[in-house]
């Protein structure tokens, strides 16, 4: 096959890549085929080796990080994270107030006012109604079992086999608990609640105690409960 | 499950991660990939952005920038360019909005200054002559637009192919040689002014 013959213009635009072995083979091919016979360009090629290599001997001996610098930029990423985490939560909230003030017309919170007035009547009648039936009766007292259960933000449901609830230390980094999740093969379930509990389930096959007690160790976990 | 993947195979003698590998582990939220990432590129970004913005604060503000966008966008990174581009493309843009956020010029002198101090001491003759040497060198690469400095740096101090180059700075390939063209023959006319 012949091959193309490069101008001199267009060989002096490469010669950098060509000095730094960054060409295509064939098209250092062509750049070598025209040196050759060109002495203007093989001028040119010892003006650009001198120029690079005065820029590489000004160069610096290439540096490590310093050891405090990775924590300062995972501060960062985090940081970064939460702002990102609130805008949307921020955006998400004005769509909200934005479609709830749209709706709210002078028509509909006059027959939104209605509604509320006639429930209210609705609901004082009743309560007459049961308070004097029952007068004079006296009060039964509930025991225990027929108590009614009252379930508050602390109020611990029921958890499912091979589940547990972690509740970490407040200055645990997402990535920390994301990573202490992923060595202990737990699958996160649900969470975090208003409290900051998680609940997550172990492995199939996970010796439950052991992972428990591996958790009850780690200094970043405050609470683990759903094992004895 | 403690370790990632690449650490194990370390461990076992295999050859260490690709970056491709660690930005997909990275994506993945894995912390150690992204230290280990972190480390690799740390040289080659600092020295890159120190000699593109003049500044050794700036150059570590927009080093940490551009790790964050790292972070954060793992999971983009399609593989149809290298990792190296993907990360000294995002590197240029965040220099770009550091420089104009500060609204100034590169420091030449500060960049010499830097550098001196990172360099290992030699005989004092030597140190003098490389001191020398660096200043004009600098002086001369901020007499250059920002992007025929990069294509300077990103082709000398890093070795990337024109194709690369266009890649990082999101131009034309004939772009990227016109720069180049320009810029070395600007470098070349200073650095003999100097001389003389």
């Amino acid at each position: 096959m012949k091959m193309e013959i490069l101008g001199g213009d267009h060989v002096r635009e490469l010669l950098p890549w060509f000095l730094i072995d960054a060409l295509e083979p064939a098209e250092a091919k062509r750049v070598a085929a025209h040196l050759e016979v060109c002495s203007g360009c093989r001028a040119e090629v010892e003006a650009e080796r001198a120029l690079r290599d005065a820029l590489r001997a000004a160069a610096t001996p290439r540096i490590a990080p310093h050891a405090s610098s990775f924590v300062r930029l995972m501060e960062q990423v985090e940081a970064a994270e939460r702002r990102r985490l609130g805008t949307r939560a921020l955006r998400l909230g004005s769509v909200v107030r934005e479609r709830v003030e749209r709706w709210l017309t002078p028509r509909r919170l006059r027959i939104a006012a209605l509604v509320v007035a006639h429930n209210v009547v609705l609901v004082l009648a009743v309560v007459g109604i049961m308070s004097s039936g029952g007068r004079g009766q006296p009060e039964a007292v509930p025991d225990a079992e027929q108590a009614p259960r009252f379930e508050t933000r602390s109020s611990e449901r029921p958890l499912g086999a091979h589940r547990l609830r972690i509740v970490f230390r407040d200055d645990v980094a997402i990535w920390e608990i994301v990573d202490l999740l992923r060595e202990q093969r737990l699958e996160l379930v649900s969470g975090p609640s208003q409290v900051g509990a998680f609940e997550v389930e172990a492995a199939v096959d996970a010796e439950l105690a052991g992972v428990v007690e591996h958790l009850r160790r780690d200094p970043r976990v405050r609470l683990v409960a759903g094992w004895p | 499950m403690s370790n990632p993947i690449w650490k194990i195979e370390r461990r076992l003698g295999a050859e260490a991660p690709s970056d491709s590998r660690l930005i997909a582990a990275v994506a993945r939220g894995d912390r150690r990939s992204f230290e280990a990432l972190y480390r690799r590129y740390y040289p080659r970004l600092f020295g890159y952005l120190l000699n593109l913005v003049g500044s050794r604060e700036l150059a570590e503000e927009v080093l940490d920038d551009t790790m964050v966008v790292v972070w954060q966008k793992a999971g983009g990174f399609e593989r149809r360019s290298k990792a190296s581009t993907w990360i000294f493309g995002i590197a240029y843009r965040r220099a770009l909005k550091g420089l104009t956020r500060r609204r100034r010029e590169p420091e030449t002198a500060e960049s010499a200054r830097v550098l001196d101090e990172l360099s290992a001491p030699d005989s004092p003759e030597r140190d003098l002559g490389r001191k020398e040497l660096r200043e004009s060198m600098f002086s001369a690469l901020a007499e250059l637009s920002i992007e025929q400095r990069s294509v300077v740096l990103l082709a000398y101090f890093e070795d990337l192919p024109y194709s690369e180059i266009a890649s990082v700075l999101e131009c034309p390939v004939n772009t990227v040689k016109t720069r180049m063209f320009h810029a070395r023959r600007r470098l070349r006319a200073l650095l003999s002014a100097e001389a003389q």
